[in-house]
């Protein structure tokens, strides 16, 4: 339900330069905003998250393959994280107070985006973007998580640094018992 | 080096049981902590305790069968499974259970091992189903846990073979204003007495309204590589961490927009409860929603004491200050039911050995409440208690860190303390039953460890029991 | 030829399937894109019942151990059921649904 179709069709020969251009600037925007994410500028990331942002992370279940459609819970159910940018913003003031012990001492992390295929990009504004990742979480002595998963962005043009603010964003974790004592990292 | 008695209270005769019906007029396993031991883990009238209590592998053990086969086990609402064969997998303890609502509208609730060679025999999270086969040779069950196919029964199987028999252990099932319990001991008292006066605060979020409550689909689950017990425990009586430091940049995260964090008062007024019976603690402040508007935000808090639910809460409770001005209420049904009124996040705490916990939260509603409402609770809840929580993200780096450093002797040596409104509570409040005192307080916890104790150590409800 | 009322077309929707219990055996129908066809409702496998099995492209999967069959010809489509079902005769007039019991048989 949640899925977005894998790719627009297209032989190598009618790769446009243009279409190059924006893979290069996605992937471009991805790398930089992961190196904001995992160094901890925490403040210029929270300012890549457009008005109307939705932060979303539905839970993910165990289901036989003809309840398969049921595995991703839907809108309206619960999730894992189900943000607009008011929340985002609590969420930004509790990361960079003195007292938001989950994240103080800081975990340590590593955004490892790949896999990136443009759906859509016929709107000259927005383009639809799945990608793949990978999130190392190191945290005080020895505490060690990876997290993998898809996500499923609408991004959209801005005169920002990077090119780009982040309108929507869909995670789907590869796990369905979080293996982590918390989150309280960003994807 | 400690030495431990091993002694001889335990000689149950292990007959073979078809249908598990756990007797322990004596317990099965044995005894490698003896009963003045366990006894001494908690000195209440010095308010002290063994942190043994939280990390020792025999006392986990023991805890399987003496305190989650025999407690009365929180699995789900009846919400979570609305039709005949919806079902829930869960578990009690360590022991995974299937949950299924019946033709009848029963509820069945039998161990989700296949008794041929013990493969579990449904393997997702949920669903709706006709039967469960077992995918390793194919013995299925109908919707109630009966064996009702054996392939090749009469080719292949003995004279004396009675499918009858083998079918998987069923619990008892009852249920309490929408959630389900299940508990694996016949002799146990039923689910009403075993709550005792804990229902007149479980209310305040049960009872609102004539509808009663339902559920926010969905079950959100995440592992804390710490003891069952802290969780329990803060949840039962820990509103100091909450007045104190734990959750400051929570509130500071969930302040509406024009609400400074000077103006979420922290409340200074409030009563702890602990149980006559049981082990079952609660505690909430008395006031002016300030903290709920900072966790929920103010359309939710603005439902829970303005208007016209508010007011239905209040002619069902028969106390406008029940209804209405109870604040940030915590409470635990013991031993791992946990949740908070107001809130409305609701919890099992799975054990999962002595340093390792899986929550299972759901979410639960007034069923008559605007839909507007039943989204927002949807939304805050997953905002502040959840695994991404602004709230429960803080909780679990707590109990990590108090888990990790008792590795060490030394830590595990020295008892700590639990000292806090010792002697101060007394049964004779007017408004509320049970044994009341001030809102910062341990006397629920020592109320729950003494309930441990009494489980870990009498086998027979006969004195067990509540009076 | 003996058919016999069993029920009407609505109640055995697109897709779908019913089971009847008419006659000395339970008989299940199958609506296959507004076609009605019937077998025995008992598998051949499991002694349960394919009207609760999942149909899918003419093959109804029994719920208990996986066999399939086709509802048309009454084959097996897939172990471990390995004998064919009885299939019946059905017509159709207007909303009422007929099958000839007496009829069925066994296609090898």
């Amino acid at each position: 339900m949640l899925k977005e179709k894998v790719g627009p069709e297209s032989s190598a020969s009618q790769i446009s330069t243009a279409a190059l251009l924006l893979q290069h600037e996605v992937e471009q925007f991805y790398y930089k905003e992961s190196l904001l994410l995992d160094r901890h500028e925490f403040n210029d990331w929270f300012d890549l998250l457009d008005k109307d942002i939705r932060y979303f992370m539905p839970l993910r279940t165990n289901r036989t393959r003809r309840d398969q459609k049921l595995e991703y819970s839907k809108d309206g159910e619960y999730a894992h994280f189900d943000d607009d940018l008011v929340m985002m913003r609590g969420r930004q003031r509790k990361l960079m107070s003195d007292v938001g012990w989950s994240e103080s001492p800081a975990s340590r992390t590593r955004h490892i985006i790949a896999n990136v295929i443009i759906n859509d990009a016929s709107d000259d504004q927005e383009v639809h973007v799945t990608s793949s990742f990978i999130l190392y979480r190191n945290r005080l002595e020895r505490q060690v998580d990876i997290f993998a998963g898809e996500r499923m962005d609408v991004l959209r043009r801005s005169d920002n640094k990077l090119g780009f603010m982040i309108a929507k964003r869909t995670i789907h974790i590869d796990q369905s018992t979080i293996l982590s004592n918390n989150l309280s990292i960003f994807f | 080096m400690i030495s431990r008695k091993v002694t001889n209270m335990t000689t149950a005769k292990t007959k073979t049981r078809l249908n598990i019906g756990h007797e322990p007029k004596a317990f099965e396993k044995k005894n490698v902590w003896n009963v003045e031991e366990i006894t001494a883990l908690l000195d209440e009238e010095n308010g002290t305790l063994d942190p043994r209590i939280y990390s020792d592998q025999d006392l986990y053990e023991l805890e399987q069968e003496r305190v989650f086969g025999r407690s009365w086990i929180m699995l789900g609402h009846e919400a979570h499974v609305p039709k005949a064969g919806d079902f829930l997998t869960a578990y009690m303890g360590e022991d995974p259970v299937i949950l299924v609502r019946q033709k009848d509208r029963s509820l069945k609730v039998f161990l989700n091992q296949c008794p041929h060679r013990g493969m579990r025999i449904c393997r997702t999270d949920g669903g709706n189903a006709k039967s469960f086969t077992c995918s390793y040779h194919g013995w299925a069950y109908d919707i109630g846990g009966n064996l009702v196919n054996v392939p090749y029964e009469s080719e292949a199987f003995c004279e004396d073979f009675n499918k009858a028999e083998w079918g998987p252990g069923q619990a008892r099932v009852e249920t309490y204003k929408g959630l389900i319990f299940a508990n694996w001991d016949k002799n146990a008292p039923n689910l009403r007495e075993y709550l005792g006066d804990a229902t007149f605060y479980m209310d305040h979020m049960l009872d609102r309204t004539e509808a009663g409550t339902e559920v926010i689909s969905g079950m959100q689950k995440w592992v804390i590589p710490c003891n069952w017990k802290f969780a329990a425990e803060q949840f039962c009586s820990d509103m100091y961490h909450a007045g104190t430091v734990s959750h400051l940049s929570g509130i500071e995260a969930g302040l509406p927009e024009g609400m400074e964090l000077s103006d979420a008062k922290i409340p200074t007024v409030g009563y702890q409860f602990r149980a006559k019976w049981g082990g079952h603690g609660t505690g909430f402040y008395v006031g002016e929603p300030g903290m709920l508007v900072a966790i929920m935000g103010p359309k939710i808090a603005k439902y829970w004491t303005e208007g016209e639910a508010a007011a239905r809460a209040e002619r069902r409770l028969g106390s406008a200050e029940r209804a209405r001005q109870l604040m940030v209420q915590h409470m635990t049904v013991f031993p791992t039911c946990s949740f908070l009124p107001g809130i409305n996040t609701v919890r099992t705490w799975q054990p999962r050995g002595p340093n390792e916990t899986e929550i299972w939260a759901f979410t639960v509603v007034d069923a008559d409440a605007p839909d507007e409402i039943k989204e927002e609770y949807r939304r805050q809840t997953l905002r502040t208690f959840s695994a991404g929580g602004v709230f429960e993200q803080d909780d679990g780096e707590n109990w990590v860190e108090i888990q990790a450093v008792l590795r060490g002797h030394q830590a595990r040596k020295r008892r700590l303390n639990i000292q806090m409104g010792k002697g101060r509570s007394a049964a004779d409040n007017p408004h509320y039953p049970g044994s009341i005192g001030y809102v910062y307080n341990e006397e629920a916890a020592r109320g729950l460890y003494h309930q441990w104790i009494r489980m870990m150590t009498e086998p027979d409800w006969d004195t067990l029991g509540p009076k | 030829m003996a058919f016999k009322k069993v029920c009407s077309l609505d109640e055995v929707p697109e897709g779908d399937a019913l089971r009847v219990e008419l006659f000395d055996e339970p008989i299940a129908l199958f609506n296959l894109d507004g076609e009605i066809l019937a077998t025995q409702d008992r598998c051949t496998h499991g002694d349960w019942s394919l009207a609760d099995g999942f149909l899918e492209n003419g093959v109804i999967e029994c719920t208990l151990h996986w066999g399939k069959f086709c509802v048309r010809t009454g084959k097996v489509k897939a172990p471990p059921a390995c004998a064919a079902l009885t299939v019946y005769p059905v017509k159709v007039e207007g909303n009422d649904v007929y099958v000839d019991f007496e009829s069925g048989k066994v296609n090898d």
